[in-house]
């Protein structure tokens, strides 16, 4: 009986600990598709780490994360009313969720920092985009990008 | 277990046979990072000695100067380059892999055991002293020579270049007609975007001929890792008779049967396997650098009309260059390789 208390302000801190995630994961899928909206290919550019992960493939050259971001914004894509489907740690079956392949599973296990996060989102014309970051107290940064899909 | 015995095979291979002469790296400027064959990164800076398996990657501010006794190559921006090497007739030769972007090549002496240089779409053999060597985002390679001579092949064809020459060759094709061309009337960034327009022109034929280059690849790999397993199976039979001759006949006996018959199929061994990495390498090389690229490029160009039919088509055959990188090549690599 004395223990209730305990258990009950222990699930209470989980609960607010998974709270305080979601809104970090939310904050992550709306910042990034505002840059993409309004066009901000160089700041996309500079947020992106690499090696960087385009569906399948391991882009290892600066210009080319820059070419992708610029590329997209000259065609006009847009990230509608995105929605936070759900965000999980990267764990060691995370990699197909991108590609099952040898390479994309080394990437993830080589290049992913222990605290990256599986984020994916959902727009309003109901295409989905999957995308990898990790947010740490000063830093944004973006590892991965699939979709749409 | 597969995996753990190419990784174990690599490491002795590495610590039996570094590439023969190490590269100094004597200048460096702006973006230029170094990946080791181990697989990890870092940036280049002035002093660094670089080897087989290395990696070295310019941005587009970057440019590295190497010396290798009485060899200069000078790494322009935006290029990727790999020292790698291969069994050529019974010996070990070292080859200068050029992935993207442009490389000034300058011999102070020709020994005739220069290492060979190769790009996606073919190899040259080194008989000039001053040469260059661009490679396109498609594929193609252009080979410009200053002066003495240079031997470029594909797909079974050889063309000798001399002073003023120039020669293109296209992933999947024999090398073209040459051409009288200086050196300084040749822009990399122009030739190459020509590449990037005629490529994105019509993607299905670009795709179409790295599938070609791919599956030249993935044969020779193949027949190399078939011709290793043969060998190495030999190896140990042949071995396990020593053992026997040594227990029966003495020390003699046996040293004598390793240098008459061991050694030989060690060598031939060890060949085999440098080959098949060359060639896997090689492959990895096409799908990073040249399949990736031009992957990412129409991806994002069609990331907004996706059911685009030419679009679909080229996703089509791209679908082909991924399963057999995955099942012909991926075989052969090891996570330092990615």
């Amino acid at each position: 009986m004395k223990k209730l208390p305990l258990i009950l302000l222990l699930v209470i801190l989980l609960a607010s600990c998974a709270s305080i995630q979601r809104s970090k994961d939310e904050g992550n899928i709306k910042r990034i598709s505002e840059l993409i909206n309004t066009g901000q290919a160089e700041k996309l550019t500079a947020m992106t780490e690499l090696p960087f992960l385009l569906d399948q493939e391991i882009i290892v050259l600066a210009k080319d994360v820059a070419t992708f971001w610029s590329t997209i914004i000259e065609v006009g894509f847009k990230v509608e009313e995105p929605a936070l489907e759900r965000g999980a740690k990267v764990g060691p079956e995370s990699y197909r969720e991108f590609y099952d392949s040898m390479e994309v599973e080394t990437f993830f296990k080589k290049y992913l920092k222990k605290q990256s996060r599986l984020l994916e989102l959902e727009t309003s014309t109901g295409q989905r985009i999957l995308l990898l970051v990790t947010d740490t107290l000063f830093t944004r940064t973006i590892h991965g990008f699939k979709g749409p899909y | 277990m597969k995996k753990l015995i190419l990784t174990v095979s690599l490491l002795v291979l590495v610590l039996v046979c570094g590439f023969a002469v190490p590269n100094d790296v004597v200048y460096s400027e702006g973006d230029a990072t170094v990946k080791f064959q181990e697989g990890y990164m870092e940036d280049v800076y002035i002093g660094d000695v670089y080897d087989t398996g290395d990696t070295i990657t310019t941005g587009y501010d970057g440019f590295v100067e190497l010396d290798q006794e009485g060899l200069a190559l000078k790494i322009n921006p935006d290029t990727v380059f790999t020292l790698q090497e291969k069994e050529e007739k019974g010996e070990t030769t070292g080859v200068f892999s050029l992935a993207l972007g442009s490389i000034k090549f300058r011999y102070d002496r020709i020994t005739g055991k220069e290492p060979m240089i190769q790009t996606s779409s073919c190899v040259a053999g080194v008989r000039g002293t001053e040469f260059s060597v661009f490679a396109g985002a498609d594929g193609s390679a252009l080979i410009v020579v200053d002066s003495g001579q240079v031997e470029v092949e594909s797909e079974g064809r050889a063309v000798q270049l001399t002073t003023d020459e120039g020669v293109e060759v296209q992933p999947g094709e024999p090398p073209g007609e040459k051409f009288v061309v200086k050196l300084d009337e040749i822009q990399y960034k122009s030739w190459n975007d020509e590449k990037i327009n005629r490529m994105l022109s019509d993607p299905s034929d670009a795709v179409q001929n790295i599938l070609k280059r791919l599956n030249f690849y993935i044969e020779n790999a193949s027949e190399y890792h078939d011709l290793y397993n043969k060998l190495s199976e030999k190896l140990k039979t042949e071995r396990q008779k020593m053992v026997e001759l040594l227990n029966r006949e003495g020390e003699e006996a046996a040293k004598k049967y390793d240098a008459e018959v061991v050694a030989l199929i060690r060598d031939n061994t060890r060949a085999s396997f440098l080959n098949n990495r060359y060639y896997s390498l090689a492959a990895l090389s096409l799908r990073r650098y040249v399949a990736g690229r031009l992957y990412i490029l129409l991806k994002a160009q069609y990331i907004t009309k996706a059911n685009d039919s030419g679009y679909q088509h080229f996703l089509k055959v791209y679908s082909d260059i991924l399963s057999a990188f995955e099942t012909s090549i991926v075989p052969y690599l090891v996570e330092a390789d990615i």
